[in-house]
């Protein structure tokens, strides 16, 4: 298949964008078998494959079968189930290579370090010692900006339903029990 | 300043943390106390994963942030800072400074294919204890009808001279 010119490209549609993107795809073309990879897990919509340039030995890359660029594009039944899935494929690091601990992590956007245009998970086994990092260091958060983050994603005062509510979840509670809330919570950081 | 619940149902929480990564670091916990990821129940661990999901949403929305992580430190050796399971919500942003990705080394084929072996060996080693354990469960559930194949055998042998 022929590469479009730069002045056929300026004139394609989104749509015509994204299924040229599809197919130029590296790992859309792995899931379709048509480039070798070492594969760890699979189901009906995902699939595990080892990393070539790993961060440590075992490292895997979760994605789905289905070309998506990034999670929020992921329909919520099917974010559902890539949470299972990353579950799973952490409990077989953990089984199979007696890793301690893993480390899940995705990347929306380049300058979150998404280096490919297909949506994926990296489950990374962790050892004591090892220089994989994923531990970015803490730090007191103002005030000021913290009140900005805090009304800007609950839109007042008030702490508001949790986000998955609004695909027709269960109830949320109002937050009148604030104080209470915020012990019960704050317990669970020691 | 405290951690602050932001958000919160009868399952899980939103916490914005008074230390964290950076401004507009968010933490997901389930209210119900669970160490590690493979602690978690399927159903609670969709809902966290959903809400994450569209709070990473929100973020880029409302602090125009041009990235979003998603990070579950799994276990001490991966930097778990809280002693119970949380989902970590990072906004990111161009040369922002944050130190989020690792060093890689190209693996060789040979130590590749070693550990897709020890992957398989696991799986073989699940699915033979679960063949065990259903059949187990199919030996308790039917003594009876072994009883009586038993009986009939034993009377079969006995009749023979």
């Amino acid at each position: 298949m022929s590469q479009p010119t730069e002045e056929e490209l300026k004139n394609m549609s989104p749509e015509q964008i994204a299924e040229l993107q599809k197919q130029n795809c590296l790992f859309c073309k792995i899931v379709a078998g048509e480039v070798p990879s070492k594969k760890v897990y699979e189901d009906e919509h995902f699939l595990g494959v080892l990393d070539i340039y790993p961060a440590n030995e075992g490292h895997v890359l979760l994605m789905p079968k289905k070309h998506l660029q990034v999670m929020p594009q992921m329909p919520g039944e099917l974010v559902g189930a890539f949470a299972v899935a990353c579950k799973k494929v952490s409990e077989k690091l953990i089984g199979a290579l007696q890793a301690q601990g893993t480390s899940v992590f995705i990347a929306n956007g380049l300058h979150a370090g998404q280096k490919a245009p297909h949506f994926m998970a990296h489950v990374i086994p962790r050892n004591d010692g090892d220089s994989v990092g994923l531990a970015p260091g803490m730090k007191e958060l103002s005030e000021k900006d913290l009140a900005e983050v805090k009304s800007k994603l609950t839109g007042g005062a008030n702490a508001k339903e949790t986000p998955s509510k609004k695909e027709g979840g269960k109830n949320g509670e109002k937050s009148n029990e604030g104080k209470a809330d915020l012990d019960a919570v704050s317990k669970l950081f020691g | 300043m405290d951690d602050q619940v932001i958000m919160k149902d009868e399952e899980i929480a939103v916490i914005l943390p008074a230390r964290g990564f950076v401004k507009g670091h968010l933490i997901i916990v389930p209210l119900k106390e669970y160490v590690i990821l493979e602690d978690v129940p399927d159903n609670t661990l969709m809902k966290m994963f959903q809400a994450a999901n569209k709070l990473s949403a929100a973020l880029f929305e409302t602090l125009g942030c041009t990235g979003t992580n998603m990070l579950v430190q799994n276990g001490a050796p991966a930097g778990q800072f809280n002693k119970l399971f949380s989902i970590n919500i990072i906004p990111r942003y161009e040369n922002d400074g944050l130190k989020l990705e690792w060093e890689t080394k190209q693996a060789d084929e040979e130590t590749l294919n070693k550990t897709v072996s020890l992957f398989q060996e696991h799986d073989k080693t699940l699915r033979e204890k679960e063949y065990v354990a259903e059949q187990k469960k199919k030996t308790e559930e039917k003594p009876d009808e072994e009883e009586v194949e038993e009986n009939y055998l034993s009377k079969s042998i006995e009749r023979i001279p």
